[in-house]
This record gives C-alpha cells, sequence and structure tokens, in this order.
C-alpha cells in the first residue's frame, strides 16, 4: 500500500518530469444479484468492495540502462480479469516485457448438461469454478543489432474445482472435481537481420502436469431413474486421480529474403513433438453392473498407464514477384503433417489419429490506377486423415480426404486518408471433406469500408456473407450466415469537447443438418440452428459546466444484443460515468453500471445487477 | 531549338529537394517530434550507424526542404507514401505476409501503428474500425474478455500474417493454434483424441469471440454440436458418421453428451472419452 501511495503520488507531483501515468482506485458496490446468481457469475462475475480500477505508468529515464519503462494494469483487488503488463527497454542493450493474467473462470448453468432438468433440479454437472493464472516474459538482446539472441518464459495455470460424472456402466454420478494443471515454457533463439535476409532459429520445451482429482464420499443413486434388473445402481465413495506428465521439444526456423528489389521471399518449418506420460488409478463403492456380463459388484478398482505422443510438421514458402511497378504474383504452398499414436495398459485399443493438409495458393494484384487494386488467384486445398472409427465401425479406422478449389477475387481502393474500401470473394468446390460441418461448396464475401468525412468524423463498415451446401454423396449440410456492421465515430482533437461513437451491428445464421435417430428405425430429425442478432454499441462523452472552475464530464452508453431463434437471448449492459476535476491531477469519479441477461426459453438463467463505483483518478 | 533546350532545360527543371534536418521540422511539429522522440523510432535521431544522425523525421518522411519552404502538404511524403518496409521487410512479422489479408489487401503499417505517438494505440480500438462485425460479437453474453483487457486481439491473432495452414490464429510452441497459450490443460496429446480438435480447431465447435450459448458453442444445445457429425447415417466421405453407440436419443438423459463424455477435448485413457 505505502508503494502503492507513492507510486500514485510520484504520478500526481509529475510536472512535465520523465514520469507519466494514470490510475483510477474505487471502491464497487453491488446492489445484490436478482435471478441467477449462477448464470451472473458466469456471464459477470463482478464482486464488491475496494479496487485498483486500472493504472498505467512510464518512465523516460533515458538512461544508460533504461531508456524506458512502461507498466499497466487493470482488475487488481478481486476482479476475475486482472493483469499487468510491463515493457523494459534502452534500445540499445536489451527489451524486456512481461505478461501476467489472473482469470477467474466460473461456469455453472443449469441448462447445460443437466440431464435432470425435466424433474426441475437446476443443477449443473458440469460446471467449474477455477482460476488461470498466466505469465509470460520475454527478454531480447541488442535488439537493434543484426543479431538478436531472444529467451522466453511462459507459465500457464490452472487451478480449482467443479463437477464432473464419474461415468460406469448404467449410471453416472456428479461428483467433486479438483482441478489442478500447469504449464511450463521454454524457448531461445537467434534472430538475424539484414538489409535482404532475416533469419530465425527457436527451440524451446514444454513441462506439463495434470493432477486432476474426483472425489466423492456420498451415497448418491446418479442420473438413472429406476433399478437395473431389480438392482439400485449406487455410488457410495469415489477416489479418481490423474497424474500427466508431459514435455516437448519444438524447433522452428523463418526465413525471408530480398536477394532483388522485385522479389521477396519467405519460408518457415516448424516441428513440435509432445508427449504425455500417463497415470490413472481410481477405486469406487457402491454398486455397479457390468453391463457385457451383467454382473453386479460392489467395488470398482482401475489403474492404468500408457504414453501418447504426437510428431507434428509444419512448412510453408511463398514468393511476391513484382514484374511490373503495378504488378505483384503471390503465390504460397503450406503443408501440416501431424501423427499422434499411444498405448495405454490393459486396454486392447489403441489411439491413432493422422492428419496430412496441404494448401497451394497463387493471386495475381494488379494496380490500374493508384487507387485502385484488383486481385484474382485461385486456391488448393488436399489432404488425408484417419482415426480410430468407434465401436460400432466395421472398419478399425475410418478415413476422410480433403480436396477443394477455391477461387479468389479481390479489390482495394484507397484515397489517402479518406476512403478506404476492400472487398474478397472466394468460390469453392469440393467434393472431399473430414468433416461432415466443413465446408464444401461455398460462398463468401466480404466487403469492408473506411470513410474519414471530416478531420474528426469518421464512418466505418463490414459486410460479410458465407453460403456452404454440401453436395452428394455427403450428406447435406445447408449453411447461411450473414453479418453487417456500420459505425460512427466523432472525435474532435484535444477531447475536451463532445465525443460520440456509435455501432450496429446484425448477423443473421440459418443452418440445417439432418441425423438419425436409431431407436426409432428411419426416423430422421434435423438440427436446425437459427440466430437473428441486433448488437449495438454507443458512448458518448459530454462536458458539463458546473462554474468557470469546475470541469466535469459525463460519459453514458453502453451495449444491447437482442436475439431472436434457436436460443433468444437480451443482454443488456448500459452504463454511465461522471468525472469531476478536485485539481490539476485529480479527479472523483462515479459510475453505474447495469447487467441484464434474459434467455426465454431458459427464464431460470436471467439476472439483473445495479452496479457503483465511486473512486479518483489521477494522472 | 535545341540549343534552347540545353540553356533552359536546367532551369524549368524542378529543383532538387534537400535534407534540412530535423531541428527545421521542429519548428512546426514540435509535440509530434517530442512523441517521436520517446518511441523506438526515437533512437534513430542520435544513432550513428543508421545514417540518419538529426534526420528522424526525414528518414521517413524523405527531404524536406521544399516542404519547409511552401508548408504544402504535397511537397512531402504523407503517411500513404511512406514505406516502413524499407527498413522493416526482412523481420519475422513478414514471413507469413502473402497469406495472411492485411498484406493482401494493402492495409498500411500506420493503419494500426502511431508511428509518432509515445502511446501505443489500443488494440481493441484499432482492430475495431476494420473488423466492427467481430468487435460486436463480444458484446454477447458468453465470450472471451475481451473489453475488461483479459485479452487482446493480438494475444490470438497475427495481424501481420499467418503461418498455420487453415486459421488466421497465432501459433505457439511452433506450430499449434494460439488457443493452447492459455488452454494448456487442452493441449495434450492425448491417448485418445478427438479428432475435430486437431484437425479443425476449437472453432469447429465453439465461437472463440462471443456467442449466446453456454460455453461459447456455435448450437444452442450439446447434442445438437455433437449429433451434427455424429449423425448416424453412415460415416460416407466423412469422419465420424458412423453412430456412436445406440443411444436413446429421445430421452433427456442421452440428450447431454457431456454429461457421460467428460473428455470431450481428447481423454487419456479412454476411447469413449468418458473419463
Amino acid at each position: 500500500m505505502k508503494n502503492l501511495l507513492f507510486l500514485l503520488g510520484s504520478i500526481a507531483a509529475a510536472q512535465e518530469s520523465p514520469f507519466t501515468g494514470e490510475a483510477e482506485i474505487g471502491a464497487r458496490w453491488n446492489h445484490g444479484v436478482r435471478g441467477s446468481q449462477d448464470a451472473y457469475r458466469s456471464v459477470v462475475n463482478l464482486g464488491q468492495g475496494p479496487r485498483l480500477l486500472n493504472w498505467n505508468a512510464r518512465w523516460d529515464a533515458n538512461r544508460k540502462t533504461l531508456r524506458q519503462a512502461r507498466f499497466s494494469g487493470a482488475g487488481w483487488g478481486g476482479d476475475p480479469s486482472s493483469w499487468l503488463r510491463g515493457y523494459l527497454s534502452d534500445d540499445r542493450w536489451y527489451r524486456l516485457s512481461v505478461d501476467h493474467r489472473s482469470t477467474a473462470y466460473f461456469n455453472a448453468l443449469p441448462s447445460f448438461a443437466n440431464p435432470l432438468l425435466d424433474r426441475g433440479l437446476l443443477t449443473s454437472q458440469r460446471s467449474f469454478d477455477i482460476e488461470r493464472r498466466f505469465t509470460e516474459a520475454e527478454l531480447t538482446l541488442w535488439p537493434a543489432s543484426r543479431l538478436m539472441p531472444f529467451f522466453a518464459y511462459t507459465r500457464d495455470r490452472g487451478l480449482g474445482r467443479g463437477v464432473t460424472n464419474f461415468v460406469t456402466d448404467g449410471n453416472e454420478y456428479p461428483v467433486l472435481n479438483l482441478l489442478n494443471d500447469r504449464t511450463e515454457l521454454y524457448r531461445g533463439g537467434v534472430r538475424v537481420e539484414r538489409r535482404r535476409l532475416h533469419l530465425t532459429l527457436e527451440q524451446g520445451g514444454i513441462r506439463f502436469r495434470d493432477d486432476q482429482r474426483t472425489e466423492d464420499d456420498g451415497t448418491q443413486s446418479g442420473n438413472r431413474p429406476s433399478p437395473l434388473l431389480g438392482q439400485p445402481l449406487v455410488l457410495s465413495s469415489l477416489v479418481q486421480a490423474y497424474g500427466i506428465r508431459g514435455n516437448s521439444v519444438f524447433s522452428r526456423g523463418l526465413a525471408t529474403a530480398q536477394p532483388f528489389d522485385w522479389l521477396d521471399l519467405n519460408a518457415a518449418v516448424q516441428f513440435s513433438q509432445p508427449r504425455n506420460d500417463i497415470s490413472y488409478a481410481h477405486s469406487a463403492a457402491g454398486r455397479f453392473v457390468d453391463l457385457d456380463s451383467l454382473l453386479f459388484t460392489n467395488g470398482q478398482t482401475s489403474r492404468l498407464a500408457g504414453a501418447a505422443k504426437q510428431p507434428h510438421l509444419t512448412a510453408s514458402a511463398g514468393f511476391q514477384a513484382r514484374p511490373h511497378s503495378r504488378i505483384r504474383l503471390l503465390q504460397s504452398w503450406t503443408t501440416d503433417r501431424m501423427r499422434n499414436a499411444s498405448t495405454i495398459s490393459e486396454t486392447p485399443f489403441f489411439g491413432r489419429l493422422e492428419w496430412n493438409y496441404s494448401q497451394q495458393q497463387t493471386e495475381i494484384a494488379v494496380d490500374p490506377t493508384t487507387r485502385l487494386t484488383l486481385r484474382g488467384g485461385y486456391r488448393i486445398v488436399w489432404g488425408d486423415g484417419m482415426a480410430r472409427a468407434s465401436f460400432l465401425g466395421l472398419e478399425p479406422f475410418e478415413r476422410a480426404g480433403l480436396r477443394r478449389n477455391i477461387a479468389l477475387a479481390g479489390a482495394g481502393y484507397r484515397i489517402a486518408g479518406g476512403l478506404s474500401l476492400h472487398s474478397d470473394v472466394e468460390i469453392a468446390r469440393g467434393n472431399r471433406v473430414p468433416f461432415r460441418t466443413s465446408l464444401t461448396n461455398s460462398e463468401r464475401i466480404r466487403l469492408r469500408g473506411r470513410h474519414s468525412i471530416a478531420k474528426s468524423v469518421r464512418v466505418y463498415g463490414t459486410l460479410q456473407f458465407l453460403n456452404n451446401s454440401n453436395p452428394p454423396p455427403l450428406q447435406p449440410f445447408e449453411f447461411r450466415s450473414m453479418q453487417e456492421a456500420i459505425g460512427l465515430e466523432y472525435l474532435p482533437g484535444g477531447g475536451q469537447g463532445l465525443q460520440a461513437m456509435g455501432e450496429y451491428s446484425r448477423s443473421a445464421i440459418r443452418s440445417d443438418l439432418v441425423f438419425a435417430v436409431p431407436q426409432a428405425l428411419g426416423l430422421r430429425d434435423t438440427s436446425s440452428y437459427r440466430e437473428n442478432a441486433h448488437t449495438v454499441t454507443a458512448l458518448a462523452g459530454i462536458p458539463l459546466a458546473l462554474g468557470w472552475t469546475w470541469h466535469a464530464r459525463l460519459s453514458a452508453g453502453g451495449s444491447m444484443f437482442v436475439s431472436s431463434g434457436s436460443r433468444p437471448t437480451r443482454f443488456y449492459q448500459p452504463m454511465a460515468r461522471v468525472t469531476l476535476p478536485v485539481s490539476k491531477r485529480c479527479s472523483l469519479l462515479a459510475e453505474y453500471r447495469w447487467y441484464g441477461v434474459a434467455q426465454p426459453f431458459y427464464r431460470f438463467e436471467g439476472f439483473q445487477s445495479h452496479q457503483g463505483i465511486v473512486g479518483l483518478r489521477f494522472e | 531549338m535545341l540549343g534552347w533546350i540545353i540553356i533552359l532545360g536546367p532551369l524549368l527543371a524542378a529543383p532538387q529537394k534537400e535534407y534540412m534536418g530535423s531541428e527545421v521540422c521542429q519548428a512546426c511539429h514540435e509535440e509530434i517530434f517530442k512523441g517521436l522522440t520517446r518511441t523506438p523510432h526515437g533512437r534513430i535521431e542520435a544513432n550513428t550507424k543508421l545514417g540518419w544522425q538529426g534526420k528522424a523525421c526525414e528518414s521517413c518522411h524523405g527531404p524536406g526542404s521544399a516542404h519547409a519552404d511552401s508548408a504544402a502538404p504535397t511537397d512531402i511524403r504523407g503517411p500513404e507514401s511512406v514505406s516502413c518496409l524499407e527498413c522493416h521487410k526482412n523481420q519475422p512479422t513478414r514471413v507469413g505476409a502473402i497469406r495472411g489479408g492485411h498484406a493482401r489487401n494493402q492495409v498500411g503499417c500506420a493503419n494500426c501503428h502511431s508511428v509518432h505517438a509515445a502511446k501505443p494505440k489500443q488494440p481493441l480500438k484499432v482492430c475495431g474500425t476494420c473488423h466492427a462485425a467481430t468487435v460486436a460479437q463480444f458484446q454477447k453474453p458468453y465470450r472471451h474478455r475481451l473489453q475488461e483487457g483479459g485479452v487482446q486481439c493480438v494475444d490470438c491473432h497475427n495481424p501481420h500474417g499467418r503461418l498455420l495452414s487453415a486459421n488466421p490464429l497465432r501459433e505457439v510452441s511452433a506450430n499449434e493454434p494460439g488457443c493452447f497459450r492459455c488452454h494448456g490443460d487442452k493441449r495434450g496429446p492425448f491417448a485418445f483424441e478427438h479428432a475435430p480438435v486437431r484437425m479443425e480447431g476449437c472453432g469447429a465447435c465453439h465461437e472463440a469471440h462471443g456467442s449466446a450459448n453456454p460455453r461459447m458453442l456455435t448450437r444452442h444445445e450439446v447434442r445438437f454440436q455433437c449429433l451434427e457429425c455424429h449423425t448416424g447415417l453412415g460415416g460416407g466421405p466423412a469422419l465420424g458418421g458412423v453412430p456412436p453407440a445406440f443411444h436413446d436419443l429421445r430421452s433427456g438423459r442421452f440428450q447431454n453428451c457431456t454429461v457421460c463424455h467428460v473428455k470431450v477435448h481428447g481423454s487419456h485413457v479412454n476411447r469413449a472419452l468418458l473419463r
């Protein structure tokens, strides 16, 4: 706290000093949650109490060992998403960046993974309340030289608890799930940058551990509503433990070259070989059945060991040639090859997954005028894959191919500082895809535009359209989506007067796929998904004249998401904020937010929450 | 005639532009120059090896004598004409550039990077002005926490190009999709993989930006998510079409696939992804 006050004092006292920064501290007040507390925590999850809401600080030291230091952070004091970023550099000797984030994930939605919803029980059997902490640091030495060594360390950890199911023959039981995984990644390498050549060589490694556990010590009857052959199936105690230990080595090489002024070359080779050693055990007591032999038992124990390995190679190369100042030829090749193989003790089955993917793309871009660019070309993607078949498959393995031909076209029109318009069109035809939901015969259109009407007024918009239809012998899959968005910014210089921005977006999805219902022979059902959504986001800042010394500012706006279709949803997030300067570098702030979610098909997951913040802003 | 051309030609030709030095530029553009000195480009002004000592402004904008005389914007290279790639062409960011949409559409560096400003632009604001429809997806209830600053667009996407085959994601640990940077527990390798995770990526089932459906799924109920591949209508040329089991899909108990198939991203021990 003392350090924090010192920092804030330094920031506040800064007058043309090398220290600059801003900080907002305050206390959040939450007027309870009306509706589902679990849904509130799954969507918003903001608590109350004192917070360091956000801050950033900068020190232009201009010393021999430190030219500049920048730090920023937000959400300190218990918010579900908090972070700290730091950057130190003297430009000549080193450059160091640090990134730390902590994210609380809570998800317990009654409508998700709840087979007992019909009976009125509002408890998800797949929920979690965990925290993921992510830290990354990267150091580059001699960042302005031709030879730059670099080193990086990344740590990613998940820790918490939740609910999952212990699945046995004929029944499944929701049990406590203790989650604990950690990934540490080390990498280092060297970058060589010359005027006509660049080369990056990187070598890295990963250490991974997952010590997930499930536990239960009370008798429960699980999800099966009735006894099996007159015998109730129950679980009275369980300990299930995973001990996964993994490692991986990976290498990558990147290169670009410009042998001639009219030719750019690039290439990349990336290889990774992760491996996991598996140790698993469970011990359960209760009443269980083996459906193959119809034998009932009072206990289950299992102890398994195994390993999984996945060599994975990705390579790409390409060039851009300019035979004429107004003509560019772009050519690229990519291949991606992955093998997964595993063995597990006490089971005759072994896992297997293979996937080979290749892509070739050629495009020609022509500039008929300095403002207009036209592009045209084609892309071919092909590949093959193999995976272990399901239990009911006639063959031990399933195989699939990939073959699509895609015509490419595009245009760009730009006027310096004013208008820019871009369009992309892709028309694809294929006869082999790896999954039924993969795009096969599709048309995709993208349009984007920006226009600065005046120095302080800008409008922008996008349109995206995708249509897909699978031809025989693939099962039919009809998919169509459309997204349009338009935005307006009014940001006059200085930021003292009225400022406003607003965006409106509409999206529509329509998807139909047929599937079989095995118990009703010959009966087919359709998975139809519809979504027609409108999103509005707006924010305006207005100066409030409260006397000649009081230059208060009111900001108000928020967002609104309203959709109809398969899961109609309304999500409102209005807000208003007032800042009132009390000195040259200190302002009082007060903020109000409201969160409201409603899903008519799942009324029990709706909630509303009022929140207020009062605090101080230093700059 | 030829004589007149020889005599008057040099006199009528455009005056040769000359480098004036940054001190001249500062006379009118003091704030801009002050900002520039606080960026990494500021070292150009003092560095003797780069060859632009005292001429940091003109290293990008070209010789400024004509502009200094006339003060006309047309007499100096504007942002649209400045070629950042003269210095930044052979760098790692350029490796996948020709496969990325930005380079193909000739989106200029200054559209995203603030060259003079000491404070970098906020990634959300930079990306949002062109990708407004994508930013709108983050207003859905189940989403990544972009507005809170918990994630940034560039955490997952590589704006300079793409090195991975089928998706525009940033790569981690050489050639894995950027999702595994934070979701390390889903990385595997698993003894029993769920094929789409590896072959089509997380986007096969999840709307990574935001969704109205729980767990950011692309479908409103889990069973539809699963049944669209596991149709029970025969495999044909695609994976997963063989019915995985004879479940009674009419029963509520079997309409929540992930109740039993708890390890849907891949299992270390069970072929049916049950544990």
